[in-house]
């Protein structure tokens, strides 16, 4: 099964690169292989060059530190029986980069950080809001020091109320600290919100990709389209261009051939179902896989 | 609200508690509301603001032992469902209140078929043979627009995809013509795309229907487009109703002021959005006076020591703050 | 992200500024305590830890002319003997009170042994699944397929009779249990996120186990080991019963059943009072057990 075939792209330094698309589009094997918690069958991953599933020794701790992550439930994200400090420290016990006082100073900056009491440190995650948990969680992916952290859905596990103060914080964090961050979501305000660059994903692939204004304010690809009229916006009185996609995302097991769209797609002509269309760039950082640009 | 419709729901001053070990959580406190035929009522909230409870409280399927109601009534088409029996209640579900709920993997049985567990939903309706029933199944699968409903009747849950699961208990739902349909969070576990589907489809049920919904959700771009009326709970009680549009023009409770505020939108960049800070109280312990209070950023005094009466805003609006009180110059 | 119920937060702080607020531990939990399954624990262990002191009398010392004694409460009895006194009259409370040592000892061994071994098993072969998981899954099965009481009978026959036998017999008849049940907790723990961050932080697989696998089975495995203890005690018991367990004269419940057994007729506290014993014990550390699991279980203590 490909879940991933053949996508590419690069995320430079404090950039938020957005990857958008349904279920089973490929976004969280994309942050996994990234994150080395599975492997590729052929190509790739590079940061900075250096190919990521092929590191050991030093550069492997090296990277342990480089590259961070948040996930989704908080619930589930936080091992109940560590306490918070031993949690947030993990990554730099095991990379032995600091002493044990230099240890707990780092813990009390990085709670300081996502706007946590120091006194967090010495307790137990069950003692904490789901809110509280994902700061946790962020202060827990901040310790070391990294250049990059993918999240994967960070705030959508999150109440309503609580997800702005959790956006604003990553937003504030990357600015102070020049991370870099892989977001993987499917709430397309969300990202909207975060991301400088977007790629939307179907089957495994990226159908386009662009700078986020460019690609919110004008969507290319027929799935972007479609994606983008089936979010809902919050307003009684919006036009409701609605373009409802026929059936459901095919089995990435056997893809479609030629372009994997082409069987959902109301623009499909004859060659759609044969010849792949590849990549082309529309305009100046706009990227689009169609056979109709 | 749509005066010309009769009300089919009408639910008053309904309180309902859990008595857990910490304490009595007061989960759903105070909660009225009515709902008309053909009419969608949006009930939005945070999770554990109560809305979840209040569905469950009005079928009367409130987590036992520890989950009671402990006062109000609920009015269906005028019978009190609140002192019903049990076996009367049996009566009730899915034949005049049916509920969809978050999540299809548990709602239907995995080890029957999907048409199996259609004929046993409508067993229980209607009289007919074997072979009416599943004629009558089959013609419930097409009309929640199941491709191929022959040979998706002999196929089990876990071969269908999210989107066809919701779905089949969609039409198990709407299966016993009920009055009314609450829905909770019913898209939630779905993608955009499928979840536009079947809010359609959940559309076209209740034209053809008359249906009153009852929609919770936390999602204000799911209430602008479904729902005639929104109802805005915090804290286990309602702060904000009134027609979609003019909750949405003109909210006037600050905590449905700011939680619209806070939401990302689809359609515009916006450099910062204004975040509510802090969290909504723990129901089994509520600070005396407006539970908004400790989050909001006009409290004064009165609001944290007296919960305030729901004024009139507008026609069928009205909202819970002493800010919204009419001033006595201008009654 | 499907979750049906809303969850109701319960013991949170007003803002992740403001101070953290500790789950308040209620009243209601001790009132909650299984306190008769507490004290006839306690009872057991203290008795069996003072045996020499608490025992009127010597566990194995006969007494021919006090022999067949009833009750203290019956007719014929007398408080010098409060249970009675068995065929050899030797007194059957003092005899009680040192089987409770052998109970407890063996129940302890075992469990120790089988525990340990079970719990290893299952934490290797949940955390490396593949072949690994396959092959000691396998061995688990044909284990479990073991009748238990004839592999122990032939264990004990081949290895002669005596405590460490009966240790080792049960050792083996019980770890592949808990090897299942850890198995089955390992592989649910290692599906959550907090695992997978492990690995991005870098961990090796010993510490992903020591530090983030075993102690989030070690409640599942406590429930485990203290609802075998009154199956092992029933074991023990039964191969005592059959002959093929602790050597007379060392007094050990299962024995005195089976030696009573032909007098029940006309001195029935020779079977009844060390059958009851074994109930008694059995249930108590049952109770607890199932106690044990709603106490650690956040879900069922959430209600």
């Amino acid at each position: 099964m490909r879940a991933v075939d053949g996508i590419s792209f690069t995320i430079g330094r404090q950039e938020t690169f957005g990857l958008v698309g349904e279920s089973g589009c490929g976004k969280t094997t994309t942050s996994r292989l990234l994150l080395r918690l599975d492997r590729p069958t052929a190509g790739r991953v590079l940061l900075d060059g250096q190919d990521v599933h092929a590191l050991t020794g030093a550069d492997l701790s090296k990277y342990h530190t480089r590259v961070q992550a948040v996930f989704q439930d908080p619930w589930s994200s936080l091992n109940p029986r560590l306490r918070v400090r031993d949690t947030i420290a993990e990554a730099l016990v095991v990379n032995r980069r600091v002493s044990k006082a230099g240890r707990l100073e780092r813990v009390e900056e990085v709670l300081h950080q996502v706007g946590l009491p120091l006194a967090a440190a010495s307790r137990y995650p069950h003692e904490f809001s789901g809110g509280q948990r994902q700061r946790i969680a962020l202060a827990s992916a901040l310790a070391s020091d990294p250049e990059l952290i993918v999240l994967d859905e960070p705030v959508s596990a999150l109440d309503v109320s609580i997800r702005a103060q959790i956006m604003n914080l990553l937003k504030d964090l990357q600015a102070r600290q020049q991370l870099s961050y892989l977001l993987v979501a499917h709430n397309l305000a969300t990202v909207r919100y975060i991301a400088h660059r977007t790629a939307v994903m179907y089957l495994g692939r990226i159908v386009e990709h662009a700078d986020t204004e460019s690609l919110y304010r004008n969507p290319l690809h027929p799935y972007t389209k479609a994606l983008f009229a089936a979010a809902l916006p919050a307003d009684p009185d919006a036009p409701r261009d609605d373009m409802i996609l026929s059936g459901e995302v095919p089995s990435p097991i056997e893809p479609p051939s030629g372009c994997h769209f082409h069987p959902r797609c109301p623009f499909a002509m004859e060659q759609c179902s044969r010849v792949e269309p590849a990549l082309k760039a529309v305009a100046a950082g706009h990227v689009v896989s169609c056979h109709l640009y | 609200m749509n005066a010309a419709e009769p009300i089919v729901l009408e639910v008053k001053d309904l309180r309902a508690y859990l008595y857990t070990r910490w304490g009595v959580v007061r989960a759903v406190d105070g909660v009225s509301f009515a709902l008309g035929e053909g009419e969608t009522l949006g009930l939005v909230g945070e999770s554990g603001c109560g809305k979840t409870m209040t569905g469950l409280s009005i079928l009367r399927l409130l987590p036992e032992p520890a989950g009671r109601i402990v006062q109000g009534q609920v009015l269906l088409e005028g019978e009190n469902l609140v002192t019903k029996s049990e076996a009367e209640m049996r009566r009730v579900r899915g034949r005049r209140i049916s509920m969809i709920l978050q999540d299809p993997q548990t709602s239907l049985n995995p080890v029957f078929t999907v048409g199996d567990q259609l004929v046993e939903a409508l067993r229980m309706l209607h009289t007919d043979g074997e072979r009416a029933l599943s004629h009558r199944a089959e013609e419930a699968l097409r009309r929640v627009k199941v491709a191929a409903p022959e040979q998706r009747m002999r196929a089990y849950p876990h071969q269908m995809s999210g989107g066809m699961k919701q779905r089949v208990v969609g039409a198990i739902a709407v299966a016993g013509e009920p009055r009314v349909l609450i829905a909770d969070e019913p898209t939630t576990a779905l993608d955009v795309t499928i979840q536009l589907q079947y809010l359609t489809l959940l559309k076209e049920i209740q034209a053809r229907t008359r249906l009153a919904m009852l929609f919770i959700t936390h999602d204000f771009g799911i209430v602008a487009r479904m729902c005639d009326r929104v109802a805005v709970m915090y804290a286990g009680r309602i702060v904000e109703s009134g027609p979609t549009r003019a909750l949405f023009r003109n909210p006037r409770h600050p905590y449905t002021e700011a939680l619209m505020a806070s939401v990302p939108r689809m359609e515009a960049s916006v450099e910062r959005l204004p975040s509510i800070e802090g969290q909504p109280p723990p129901l089994h312990d509520l600070p005396v006076g407006c539970r908004f209070a400790p989050r909001c950023r006009y409290a004064d005094d009165r609001c944290r020591r007296e919960y305030p009466p729901t004024f009139p805003i507008g026609p069928a609006h009205e909202a819970a703050c002493w800010r919204v009180e009419p001033s006595p110059s201008s009654r | 992200m499907a979750r049906v119920e809303e969850r109701i937060e319960v013991g949170i702080g007003s803002s992740p500024a403001a101070e953290v607020s500790t789950r308040p531990r209620s009243r209601g939990d001790l009132a909650r305590l299984p306190w008769v399954s507490f004290f006839i624990i306690a009872v057991l262990v203290l008795v069996a830890v003072l045996a020499p002191l608490v025992a009127p009398h010597s566990a194995t010392e006969q007494s021919l002319p006090d022999k067949l004694r009833p009750p203290a409460w019956q007719e014929g009895g007398s408080t010098k003997h409060l249970l009675g006194t068995d065929v050899l009259g030797r007194d059957v409370l003092s005899r009680l009170i040192y089987g409770a040592r052998v109970s407890l000892i063996v129940a302890a061994a075992a469990l120790l042994a089988g525990g340990g071994v079970g719990l290893m098993v299952g934490i290797v072969s949940g955390y490396l699944g593949g072949r690994v998981d396959s092959f000691l899954m396998r061995v688990v099965d044909a284990t479990l397929t073991f009748p238990t009481i004839l592999i122990a009978l032939l264990l004990a026959v081949s290895l002669g009779q005596g405590l460490q036998t009966i240790a080792i017999a049960i050792t083996v008849l019980i770890w592949a249990r808990f090897a299942r049940v850890v198995r089955g907790e390992v592989l649910a723990v290692k599906a959550r996120d907090f695992v997978a961050l492990a690995r991005v932080h870098g961990c090796s697989h010993l510490r992903i186990m020591a530090i983030h696998i075993v102690p989030n089975v070690l409640n599942t495995f406590m429930v485990l080991l203290t609802l075998h203890i009154g199956f092992v005690i029933i074991v023990e018991a039964s191969l005592s019963f059959l002959g093929a367990g602790i050597p007379p004269p060392t007094p050990s419940w299962g024995q005195m059943v089976a030696d009573g057994r032909s007098h029940i007729a006309s001195a029935w506290w020779l079977s009844v009072v060390p059958g009851a014993a074994i109930m008694l014990v059995v249930l108590a550390f049952n109770l607890f057990g199932d106690w044990l699991r709603d106490w650690l279980d956040p879900r069922l203590r959430q209600v």
